[in-house]
């Protein structure tokens, strides 16, 4: 809306300048044409002017603001745009100052000659004064030799000297008044006597009074017969007369014809001339301020059109300006408008066809840019989703990448940063230096393809890795391996699969054992018996006591054997679970009362009431209780007894989704487990006791593992520490309060 | 005291009166002229300068009731105007003053003497009072200017644009004395 409205007033604006301006040169030639009508036309003329130089100002005023803020803000093209307009002004104004110069100097030269014919003709009107004073002066000198002969005359005869006196001095009136001006005597040519004659003029006769000379030039009535006429009025002084009284003299003289003609043409050259200075004046005035006002027109119209011609040229470049930052930005979808069909119409229309080839390119560019980002996002799920371990280092034998289930194999929260060296890795997690060394070691051998074992001490005790690495291989234009890009390790937790190959090693062993040793024992049991009823009544007590004790051994150390056979037969059968609802708090509580029976003091159980109902095998359960307290009261060997403390809790995983557990603490404070025995302690054949089997911690081991838990030995300041975690399923969650 | 503002022209109107007498209504005024120093140097420069004093009579006539004066539509009952014109002649130094009604005229020597004789001047208009409608409004309107018509073209710019050169605004601008006494 705004934007409309202020197009209408610049459109209107613009027009109205125009036709004022034009108006302003019309108007202002027709006046430099005709002189005549400047006065006329001035009023229009100022008129026209001040609206077209408003306007001029304003739309100049507005380009200079814009064209400053566009190039303090550092828009593209504005300082083309400052050049260009700069230029152009130059270029405007360069001619306009010259011809200024050259106009005000031509001028100066035409009043310098106008002033010289002043000159002339104003020495001329003085040689004509000069001319008139010395007549006057003649003249009074006359008057003055009259005075001798008109005041020796008496009264009577006044009027005859004075007819003769005007004769001779060719007056043309001659009058004499007393000194109070009465008038005493008249000749005149130039009017008759009157009866009452006038008295002489009071404005003449006071300056006579004050011995100031009258004299004047005077139209005449009869101007066309006499001319001017010179009028002098002096006084005569003799003591003679009348008792010495002054008398006053006036006369008239005719001032010659041509000397008048000369005297008024001189006058009128004078005040021509003077007349057509004064106006030249004017005219350079009002041509100095038309000039002005044209100057200012031109001005101004070259400095709009400075601006104009500027945005017409520079608008193409600055668009293909502001079109090179939106391809340097990457937007390529704005083609520019093409104004013209010139050359610069011809560069828009390339720069167009430049643009739509790079959004073309750009197009195919992203697509495949996708594809590899979808591709390596798959390869990405792939990695993450995978079980092996994966880690992907750079020929300078940085992690470029790592993959989850490596991380979750190294126990490593936090994947290793890319870039970071493989012999770093070690040092931010210490799990993965037996592995870390294996690769760099294998990397230095330079196979091409390697596999190893790596065994690490994770914190559910020794984990056994399977390792294979291998060179990345760049692969040249012809599918020919060209140089190394890096190397790809894979690695996999095998720790299940090597105890799941020994269990099955050890239960074959088991069962076979207790298959061949099992048979033969009840025999010699019996045999031994036997030996000892039969021939201990017909020996002597000496040799009786001998076959008694030899038998007893044998017997003895057959139960000892059926025990272990028993054992070995247990750890190689394992029976089917039969899992029920089970209250973990009674489970502990019962076994830990059997014990309590025979050592109240030494066994804790430190639980609490809510615990859940979780499903499992009642008798196996009990049974690895049974074997872990056992284990822990004997901890401090045969002749003492050890402090053991139970407890039970529910513990929640990390990972969300996960199945919430029963952890359940049984630790000691015997002697605890020797260092070179705790990587092995859950393995068949392991013990730290002289008779025990070593099959009881494996026993524990498989039965939680069949409930699909864990167990792990912790260690304390003192002795040991069984941690067993039961996994159990949240809908089932039926505490213990409630079941 | 004529000269006093040198760049300031005036003409004032000074004492405008409207008498009446049985027959006419006589309005007379006297103009106070101050000429500024470019003035008079044009004079002295051989510019002959005409003055109009001006005289007329209106019947008002309101476009709507209790319109204000720019609304009126009023129409010249009659016009007169005396005109006199101002010269200088450099040869004697003189100031001519002429009045272009009765060819009289009187010289003077110094420019004061030739203002003061402009103001001095009692020129007077008489109106019959039998042109005069008692029903009707009308007004004298007196204006006393330099005639711009008689002045070379080159001065006129000055006088027609009197905003940028104000000593050359020569002009009373018209003074207006409504009749009231044909109501009585």
């Amino acid at each position: 809306m705004m934007d409309k409205f202020s197009i209408t007033l610049t459109t209107i604006l613009a027009a109205v300048g125009v036709i004022a301006t034009t108006a302003a040169f019309i108007l202002l030639a027709i006046s430099t044409n005709d002189p005549d009508t400047i006065g006329s036309l001035f009023p229009y003329i100022v008129f026209s002017s001040a609206v077209g130089l408003s306007i001029l100002f304003y739309t100049i005023a507005i380009n200079i603001y814009r064209l400053v803020r566009k190039f303090i803000a550092g828009e593209s093209g504005a300082r083309l745009h400052f050049r260009f307009v700069g230029i152009f002004v130059s270029l405007a104004l360069i001619p306009i100052i010259i011809i200024s110069l050259f106009t005000s100097q031509i001028m100066k030269q035409q009043d310098r000659g106008e002033e010289e014919v002043q000159h002339l003709l104003e020495g001329s009107q003085e040689l004509y004064k000069t001319a008139l004073n010395e007549r006057k002066k003649r003249l009074l000198e006359k008057l003055y030799q009259l005075s001798g002969s008109i005041n020796g005359t008496p009264t009577s005869m006044i009027d005859l000297i004075l007819e003769s006196a005007r004769d001779d001095s060719n007056a043309r009136e001659l009058i004499l008044y007393d000194i109070n001006g009465k008038q005493i005597g008249f000749s005149s040519m130039l009017s008759e006597p009157t009866l009452a004659p006038e008295p002489l003029d009071s404005f003449i006769s006071n300056l006579i009074h004050q011995g100031v000379e009258y004299i004047k030039v005077k139209d005449n009535k009869d101007a066309e017969q006499y001319g001017q006429l010179l009028h002098i009025v002096v006084p005569l002084h003799s003591a003679a007369i009348d008792g010495g009284e002054s008398r006053i003299l006036s006369a008239y003289f005719s001032i010659p014809k041509p000397l008048v003609i000369g005297q008024e043409k001189i006058d009128d050259a004078v005040m021509r001339n003077k007349r057509r200075l004064y106006l030249e004046d004017q005219r350079n005035t009002v041509h100095n301020i038309a000039f002005i006002l044209l100057l200012l027109l031109s001005l101004l119209t070259a400095l709009w059109f400075a601006f104009y011609s500027t945005r017409r040229l520079t608008s193409p470049i600055i668009d293909l300006a502001k079109g090179t930052q939106s391809v340097a930005a990457g937007i390529y979808n704005q083609p520019l408008q093409q104004s013209s069909k010139d050359d610069l119409g011809f560069l828009v229309q390339a720069f167009n066809d430049m643009m739509l080839n790079l959004d073309h390119t750009h197009s195919n560019l992203k697509q495949s840019q996708q594809q590899i980002e979808h591709q390596k996002a798959r390869l990405e799920g792939i990695l993450s989703n995978i079980s092996s371990g994966v880690i992907v280092l750079d020929p300078k034998r940085r992690v470029e990448r790592i993959n989850a289930a490596a991380c979750n194999i190294l126990e490593s929260k936090i994947s290793p940063a890319p870039g970071l060296p493989i012999g770093a890795m070690s040092q931010h997690n210490a799990l993965a230096e037996p592995l870390v060394n294996e690769i760099r070691d294998h990397i230095q051998g330079g196979k091409q393809e390697w596999s190893t074992s790596v065994s690490i001490n994770s914190s559910h005790g020794v984990r056994h890795l399977f390792c294979r690495g291998s060179h990345l291989l760049n692969l040249g234009l012809k599918q020919k391996p060209t140089h190394i890009d890096g190397y790809v390790v894979v690695f996999d937790d095998i720790t299940e699969l090597v105890s799941a190959q020994k269990n099955a090693a050890w239960s074959e062993v088991a069962r076979r054992l207790a298959h061949e040793i099992k048979n033969p024992l009840t025999p010699i049991q019996l045999s031994a018996d036997r030996l000892r009823h039969r021939y201990l009544s017909k020996m002597d007590e000496e040799e009786g006591a001998v076959l008694n004790r030899a038998t007893n051994t044998i017997i003895q150390q057959v139960d000892t054997l059926k025990r272990m056979v028993q054992a070995f037969s247990d750890y190689a059968r394992a029976p089917e679970l039969k899992l029920v609802p089970i209250s973990p708090v009674k489970l502990l509580e019962e076994v830990t009362e059997l014990f309590r029976a025979q050592h109240p003091e030494y066994v804790e159980l430190q639980i609490n009431d809510n615990l859940p109902v979780i499903e499992l095998d009642r008798d196996r359960m009990r049974q690895i209780l049974n074997n872990l307290i056992k284990n822990g009261l004997e901890s401090l060997g045969e002749n003492a007894v050890a402090n053991v403390k139970i407890s039970a809790v529910v513990t929640t995983s990390e990972n969300e989704g996960s199945d919430p557990s029963l952890l359940i603490k049984i630790c000691d404070n015997g002697n605890g487990i020797p260092d070179e025995l705790k990587g092995e302690i859950f393995e068949p054949y392991a013990t730290t006791k002289p008779k025990g089997t070593g099959l009881g911690l494996a026993i524990v081991k498989r039965i939680i593992e069949e409930h699909n838990g864990e167990i792990k030995l912790t260690t304390n300041k003192q002795g040991s520490c069984f941690e067993i975690l039961l996994p159990y399923n949240n809908s089932d969650d039926n505490r213990d309060g409630e079941s | 005291m004529l000269l006093s503002s040198p760049l300031r022209a005036e003409i004032t109107i000074v004492n405008p009166e409207l008498r009446e007498s049985s027959d006419n209504f006589i309005v007379r005024a006297q103009f106070s002229y101050k000429l500024d120093k470019r003035v008079i140097g044009a004079l002295q420069n051989g510019i002959q300068m005409t003055f109009i004093a001006e005289y007329q009579i209106e019947e008002v006539t309101p476009l709507l009731q209790f319109s204000p004066p720019f609304f009126h539509s009023n129409r010249e009952i009659l016009h007169g105007e005396h005109s006199f014109s101002l010269s200088y002649r450099q040869f004697n130094n003189r100031y001519y003053l002429i009045s272009l009604d009765n060819n009289s005229h009187g010289t003077y020597s110094t420019i004061e003497e030739a203002v003061d004789r402009m103001r001095l001047r009692n020129d007077k208009l008489t109106i019959d009072k039998s042109i005069l409608d008692r029903d009707k409004n009308y007004q004298v309107k007196i204006r006393a200017s330099l005639d711009a018509s008689s002045m070379p073209g080159l001065l006129k710019p000055y006088i027609y644009t009197p905003i940028l050169w104000p000593e050359w605004k020569l002009d009373s601008g018209w003074h207006t004395i409504p009749i009231e006494a044909l109501k009585k």
